[in-house]
């Protein structure tokens, strides 16, 4: 799977332990342009914590992460997110009490400049660069399928829609790689099968996507790459087909001696 | 090296009375994750019911010791209703509030009974009757008097009683168990309500031992004196680890030292230019610098957030 | 129609103490002053609470910054009268480099340390104004500094009283609109942070700060910009209580004060203009009819049984938890305030 052009993302061997646990034991991981890759592994694998690294919630004890040919800087996450990594998350966090439009707006917050004195003295610059900003969020709302929504409050949107709006808000942030932490929990099929779409649809906008999923199925139809975490353990990368066959993705997933 | 030895003693004694009421404040933050603003009022109720008590005896002609001990006798029970009071009226319905929510009825309760104090037993100083007779010994130029012994005795005492209810008894399991995770502890057949209620109580018993030493020891009270006292005893708790006993007695030991030490020292050291009027300033940047350098405290850990 | 009401208004404020001092004297005017004192702070605080949900506990600590600001550089203390136009922006500019003095070690805190370390800050600064008055005399000590120039702009000396054809413009009335100069400002300000990009990000990070970190807000300079804000505002208070009053000291900026002026943002409404604006017109307007109590009680007692400064305090006290209790979003509440705390 060679290919001429540098990967997105490389991150090499990262460590991360919570006290005496360690839930990243040297992660290293590479990411195609415009690809969509997934990384699965079983519950506590550490695929949470590898996101939390990755867009800098997290310092790592040891590794760093090339991100478009330069070091990522670590533990400062809203650099992370202007050098065009976004994210969602797992357990979901909206801005709850804003609206679905606000929401989307602030994702905008990192590409848009207007300070304390534009804001008081209401300059041309600013209302231009307000109007845009609004503009991209409705854009972005109709993208994702909820801008009939966007006066609503975040939190009292259905489930599935929150997911969309979290997808919303980072993509409102331009990223080159958008990081979706289970994005289809809780979705029934018909949820997930427009949840697959919209992804396609965003890989197709050129953007690459790191998504983490438990449904073994969806995730091997969707992704182009697939890497196994397992007791915070890189156990296995490749193709989806690859990786299906693997044994000790097997034995990881079903348990010893099911192989 | 005398002036270091005296004012190490004189530290002590005012660090053993920190820990008791930095024992108050790390229960109940252990617990509920709060601070209790209110929790140094409770011990200037206290103080200044016991020195009402104590003015009403101190005619009778009965022993010091004793008399002192009646006073206790009252305002222990009294503080600990305020401690049950508090915790039901202020806090309990605002558990699943914003976190800004139980911070402010905090406040408003500490000032609330401030005021309330202040109508009662006015805003004047009240001087501790002379009922006791305090000897002094000289220890090679070092002044150690048998109030600061017993202080430090009756804290190290309760102390060490505090530790054993909490770590050998059932209820102490169950409170260890409510502070690491009250959902948890719940289900497991704690009454967690209960729990809490209880924490409020006992660290308000010791809250009200702290007042009667401190009234004792200066001499006064006044409806003001547990604001300066309460701060001074969070920061100890925060210095050893918020939610951490242990913690909570060094860190009180400790700025008693520190503070009396900077007392002592502080003129010296800067030529004149500060003086000992700024101690009060000293136990601020202790909290500061040990919030911004090394928030868990001496003896704490806290997991982060997860995220 | 609006717009009548709008005119309606704007007449009603600039009427108000011409009115106020011919039935009521100057007295009342005064207590409107210090009313639209009270509203310029609590609208600072607004920002660092409300806007970017700080609790801030020592915000008093910049209104005194800019006080002795003001009356260092313009009173006989150094012999220095600097003009009002010099010193209003630079109390506020010098506060605001408090704010970011106390926000940069501290911003990292969880909420109730921070409460607690503001805290500490506001008491900090009161023991150094109360002390730096030997060796060297800065402060001047519990005495304070007194003799302060009063407010003049230009050649218009506010402490004077100007007669303007039938109305007579009694100092009080003037300091009136100067100050209501300085709130509508602080009003304007305000409402055009909170719908501004800027006020969008405090929104967020006192949603979820690591939600908003991770779209790329830098929290901590944001936290401090809210913090250099509000203090900034407190500054300009500062400055104009001092040239009003002509002497400062140590005492107007006990903790008491930042409980008060955060009572008022909590009782009016966080987060939401009008209500802080309202929180501080009643707590500033109605203790004063509290003070009423004192002689009453001698009439009908004999004797003053509740002294009427106490029960201001536990007025405020009681009015914080009671709040918190039963309208946790305050009188006029925020709307985003009324979700977080009742839902849809
Ligand atoms: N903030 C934290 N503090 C302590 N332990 C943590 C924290 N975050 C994750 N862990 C632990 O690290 C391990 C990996 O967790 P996580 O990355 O969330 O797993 P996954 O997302 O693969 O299910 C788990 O054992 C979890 O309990
Ligand atoms: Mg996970």
């Amino acid at each position: 799977m060679s290919s001429v052009v540098k990967p997105l993302l490389q991150a090499f061997d990262i460590h991360k332990s919570f006290g005496g646990l360690k839930a990243l034991g040297g992660v290293s991981l590479s990411l195609e342009q415009a690809s969509i890759t997934g990384l699965i592994g079983p519950n506590g694998a550490g695929k949470t914590t590898f996101f939390n690294v990755l867009t800098g919630i997290y310092k790592p004890d040891a590794g760093h992460t090339e991100f478009r040919g330069q070091t990522l800087p670590a533990g400062l996450p809203h650099l992370v997110a202007a050098r065009g990594i976004a994210r969602t998350f797992q357990n979901i966090r909206l801005f709850a009490n804003m609206t679905v439009l606000e929401n989307v707006m602030v994702g905008r917050h990192v590409r848009t400049s207007a300070g304390v004195l534009g804001a008081i003295f209401k300059t041309a610059a600013t209302r231009r660069e307000e109007m845009a900003i609004r503009a991209r969020a409705h854009e972005l709302l109709k993208y994702v399928g909820i801008d009939a929504r966007s006066h609503h409050v975040a939190g009292t949107l259905s489930y599935g829609d929150q997911r969309r709006l979290e997808i919303a808000r980072a993509l409102a942030t331009d990223p080159f790689l958008l990081a979706l932490d289970e994005p289809a929990a809780g979705m029934n099929a018909s949820e997930r099968a427009q949840l697959g779409e919209l992804i396609l649809r965003i890989r197709e906008d050129g953007r690459a996507i790191l998504l983490i999923e438990h449904d073994v199925k969806w995730i091997m139809r969707l992704c182009d790459f697939v890497t196994v975490l397992d007791y915070g353990l890189c156990i296995a990368e490749g193709s989806p087909l690859e990786v299906q066959n693997d044994p000790r993705v097997i034995e990881a997933y079903l348990g010893v001696g099911a192989a | 090296m005398e002036t270091f030895l005296q004012q190490l003693v004189n530290g002590l004694t005012l660090g053993s009375i920190y820990a008791l009421v930095a024992l108050g404040y790390t229960m109940v933050y252990g617990i509920l994750e709060l601070i209790n603003f209110a929790h140094g009022e409770v011990v200037m109720v206290g103080a200044l019911v016991a020195l009402s008590v104590i003015g009403a005896l101190s005619h009778l002609g009965l022993p010091g010791p004793v008399v002192l001990l009646l006073g206790l006798t009252v305002a222990a029970p009294v503080c600990m209703a305020l401690g049950f009071v508090i915790e039901r009226v202020a806090y309990r319905p605002l558990r699943r509030a914003p976190k800004l929510a139980p911070l402010i009825t905090a406040i408003g309760l500490s000032i609330s009974l401030q005021q309330i104090a202040a109508l009662i037993w006015g805003r004047n100083y009240i001087s501790f009757p002379a009922v006791l007779s305090i000897d002094s010994y000289n220890l090679g130029g070092v002044i150690i008097t048998s109030l600061q012994l017993t202080i430090m005795g009756l804290a190290a005492l309760i102390m060490a009683g505090l530790l054993m209810l909490v770590q050998k008894t059932s209820l102490g399991r169950a409170m260890r168990a409510t502070a690491q995770n009250p959902a948890v502890a719940q289900l497991m057949g704690v009454n967690t309500d209960q729990i809490i209620s209880f924490t409020f109580v006992i660290g308000s018993a010791l809250a009200a031992v702290a007042g009667v030493m401190v009234a004792a020891y200066y001499s006064v009270g006044n409806y003001t004196m547990g604001f300066m006292l309460g701060l001074k005893a969070f920061t100890a708790a925060v210095l050893g680890g918020i939610g951490h006993l242990k913690g909570a007695m060094l860190g009180g030991l400790l700025l008693g030292v520190v503070e009396a030490l900077a007392a002592g020292y502080m003129g010296d050291f800067t030529g004149g230019v500060f003086g000992s009027n700024y101690k009060d300033v000293f136990a601020f940047l202790v909290l500061i610098a040990v919030l911004v350098f090394h928030p868990n405290g001496l003896l704490g850990s806290r997991a982060r957030e997860k995220v | 129609m609006k717009r009548l009401l709008w005119a309606a208004a704007a007449l009603t404020l600039l009427a108000l103490p011409l009115f106020t001092d011919a039935t009521l004297g100057h007295g009342w005017v005064r207590i409107l002053d210090f009313a639209l004192l009270y509203v310029l702070l609590a609208l600072g605080l607004n920002i660092v609470v409300g806007y970017a949900g700080l609790l801030d506990l020592g915000y008093v600590a910049f209104f005194a910054v800019g006080a002795y600001c003001y009356a260092l550089l313009s009173s006989p203390q150094f012999n220095l009268h600097w003009p009002l136009w010099v010193l209003l922006p630079l109390g506020a500019m010098v506060a605001a480099c408090f704010g970011v003095l106390l926000g940069t070690p501290t911003l990292r805190l969880r909420g109730d340390y921070l409460a607690i370390v503001t805290l500490g800050f506001g008491e900090i600064i009161r023991i150094f104004l109360n002390n730096l008055g030997a060796p060297v005399n800065i402060t001047n000590g519990p005495q304070g500094v007194s003799g302060i120039d009063s407010l003049s702009v230009g050649s218009y000396n506010l402490g004077q009283t100007h007669g303007w054809g039938f109305f007579e413009f009694v100092p009080v009335v003037n300091a009136y609109y100067l100050f209501l100069i300085g709130v509508l400002l602080a009003i304007v300000f305000s409402h055009r942070l909170e719908r501004s990009r800027i006020g969008r990000a405090w929104a967020a990070i006192r949603e979820d700060e690591i939600a908003a970190a991770s779209m790329g807000i830098n929290t901590r300079n944001l936290k401090l910009l809210a913090f250099a804000m509000g203090a900034s505002m407190g500054g300009l208070s500062g400055g104009l209580f001092a040239g009003f009053q002509g002497f400062v000291s140590p005492e107007s900026f006990t903790l008491m004060e930042s409980v008060m002026i955060l009572c008022m943002v909590v009782l009016g409404g966080m987060g939401n203009i009008a209500g802080v604006v309202l929180g501080a017109v009643l707590l500033s307007v109605l203790p004063e009819a509290l003070r009423a109590a004192g002689p009453l009680q001698q009439e009908w007692l004999g004797r003053v049984v509740l002294d009427p400064s106490n029960l201001r305090l536990l007025m405020f006290g009681c009015a914080l938890v009671l709040m918190m209790l039963l309208r946790p979003e305050g009188l006029l509440p925020a709307r985003a305030r009324q979700r977080e705390l009742h839902g849809e």
